[in-house]
């Protein structure tokens, strides 16, 4: 369960150690946006540098040619905006219905991935608009990608006014994404909206054919782009559950909630309006190109963001191995990606 | 300098995509979807351009490499007379229908529907079993691969989207490495 109060006590401390970032409450809603604490360079446990070029077994499935930026938008200020999605979740303001805890971890990690100590999505830097399409390495043409200096976490809401639809249509969940974008009063590329299902509420697909996935639609006249994430840990092992050995505390049962949700923010980072970013030939982003590898070069693995330990997969970068190639988990900053 | 190579096809990705769709092109939904997929399989012939007036030839730059030991052979042209069947209903939103490993038949489209198919592994979801290849199609400018990065597959499964684009026919393979396991489909594009 998570309620308000504690959601209020982790933010008070995670606001005593670090930049200053706003929280502010919204009607009927629980916003929080806080820098985690204890902020510090976390370990780069497989640094590219380090680490055989080979992939590994069970490589994914897109194969290995580079990302091609396809001439459309690229996220150059990310801000991610958080929905729980329905009565289902808790009354009122307050989430009471989390069995797994992913409400809180989800918020965590992404509160975690900014600045230098998020060495995870750094990779994602490289990658940039305002270059012809068809380029396949910016060289610091154009505008890159960004990589948060802060807490990215624009705002959470619970949205107990509806109740979420038992297996929800990919348009009931767009909708579902306005309504979050209306209450926040955001829209554009650089907004995120997550809209998160809650426990047992199950969207077509779930967990045989997909974990989670993003896409984008329209809000006050821009795209807004967002990201359907079902309650992850309800597909157990087909969506993460116990993918990664644990370390630093990470709960192997909620291991795909971070695997996931990392996976899809790269990929609407890179590629918020699919399919205009940067995809590789066979149409593939650069989170499903290193999907699910579970030993070698790319394998997924519990990282440090920030002071705190996080399951993520690797993320393709077109600059690991000399420009071949390959799927890496971190890179030592964001100007350092060799 | 940023360094190019020949840009991929056109970005926005066709209809039935859901990367690409608008509440208002998904509001038509599994109902119309099967409506349509009747027509496509009614016997009706269509003929003509491409869907949202894309050439068809630029699909072919989206194609991946087929795999080793997939059939080569491409029958383009338009069908007529071919038995096919409605794909199985899709459960991601967006699509016609949807295989799987246990669907080898042959089925029917109509231009510019979607098909999904999702291979799961022989050792289902457990890390590191060996996977099927990527879904190749003999056929591109007929069927086409769609991004399907959009989504992240469960662990262990093989996902292909692909877009009914021209009339005619096209199989869909893919393999499992190290082991005999191999997987085919027909699909008939009126």
């Amino acid at each position: 369960m998570l309620t308000a109060s504690l959601l209020d006590r982790i933010t008070r401390r995670r606001r005593m150690a670090a930049a200053a970032v706003s929280a502010a409450a919204l009607a009927g809603a629980a916003l929080l946006a806080a820098s985690p604490a204890g902020a510090q360079v976390p370990e780069t446990a497989t640094h590219p540098d380090h680490i055989a070029s080979a992939h590994a077994a069970g490589p994914a499935a897109s194969g290995t040619s580079n990302l091609v930026y396809g001439g459309g938008p690229i996220v150059t200020s990310p801000t991610i905006y958080i929905v729980y999605w329905g009565s289902q979740w808790g009354t009122g303001s307050t989430v009471t219905n989390d069995p797994s805890g992913v409400a809180p971890l989800q918020l965590s990690f992404f509160q975690h991935a900014y600045g230098n100590g998020d060495t995870w999505s750094n990779s994602v830097t490289q990658y940039c608009q305002g270059v012809p399409a068809g380029t396949t390495q910016c060289n610091g043409a154009g505008t890159p990608v960004g990589h948060p200096a802060a807490n990215p976490v624009g705002g959470t809401w619970l949205d107990s006014g509806v109740t979420a639809p038992k297996r929800a249509s990919q348009s009931q969940i767009a909708a579902e994404a306005v309504r979050a974008a209306s209450h926040f009063g955001v829209t554009g590329t650089n907004v995120e909206i997550i809209v998160d299902s809650p426990h047992g509420v199950t969207p077509s697909g779930f967990g045989t054919q997909y974990c989670a996935w993003h896409s984008s639609t329209t809000a006050s006249g821009s795209s807004l782009p967002y990201t359907n994430m079902p309650y992850v840990p309800d597909a157990g092992t087909a969506c993460g559950s116990g993918f990664v050995a644990t370390s630093g505390g990470v709960n192997s049962a909620t291991e795909g909630v971070t695997i996931v949700g990392g996976h899809e923010y790269a990929e609407t980072v890179t590629d918020p309006v699919p399919n205009s970013g940067w995809l590789d030939s066979a149409g593939a982003e650069n989170g499903d190109k290193c999907a699910w590898i579970s030993s070698g070069q790319g394998a997924s693995a519990v990282v440090s963001m920030n002071g705190a330990s996080y399951a993520v997969q690797s993320l393709w970068s077109n600059n690991f191995n000399g420009g071949a190639g390959g799927c890496v988990v971190s890179y030592t900053s964001a100007t350092n990606q060799h | 300098m940023p360094q190019s190579r020949p840009a991929p096809s056109p970005a926005v990705p066709g209809p039935g995509h859901k990367g690409s769709l608008r509440p208002a092109v998904v509001l038509p939904t599994v109902a119309l979807l099967a409506g349509a997929l009747a027509v496509g399989c009614s016997g009706t012939h269509r003929t003509g351009a491409s869907p949202s007036g894309r050439p068809a030839a630029s699909a072919a730059s989206l194609t991946p490499s087929s795999p080793a030991g997939t059939p080569a052979a491409t029958s383009s042209g338009p069908t007529t007379a071919t038995d096919c069947e409605q794909p199985p209903p899709a459960e991601v939103p967006g699509a016609a229908g949807a295989l799987t490993e246990a669907e080898s038949g042959t089925y029917c489209l109509a231009i510019g529907q979607q098909l999904d198919v999702f291979l799961t592994a022989p050792g289902g979801h457990k890390p590191g079993a060996p996977r099927w290849t990527p879904i190749a199609t003999s056929a591109p400018h007929v069927l086409s691969p769609r991004s399907s990065g959009i989504l992240t597959a469960p662990v262990g499964v093989t996902p292909g989207i692909f877009q009914a684009l021209d009339p005619g026919t096209a199989e869909l393979t893919s393999n499992v490495p190290g082991t005999d396991r191999t997987w085919h489909a027909t699909v008939v594009i009126r």
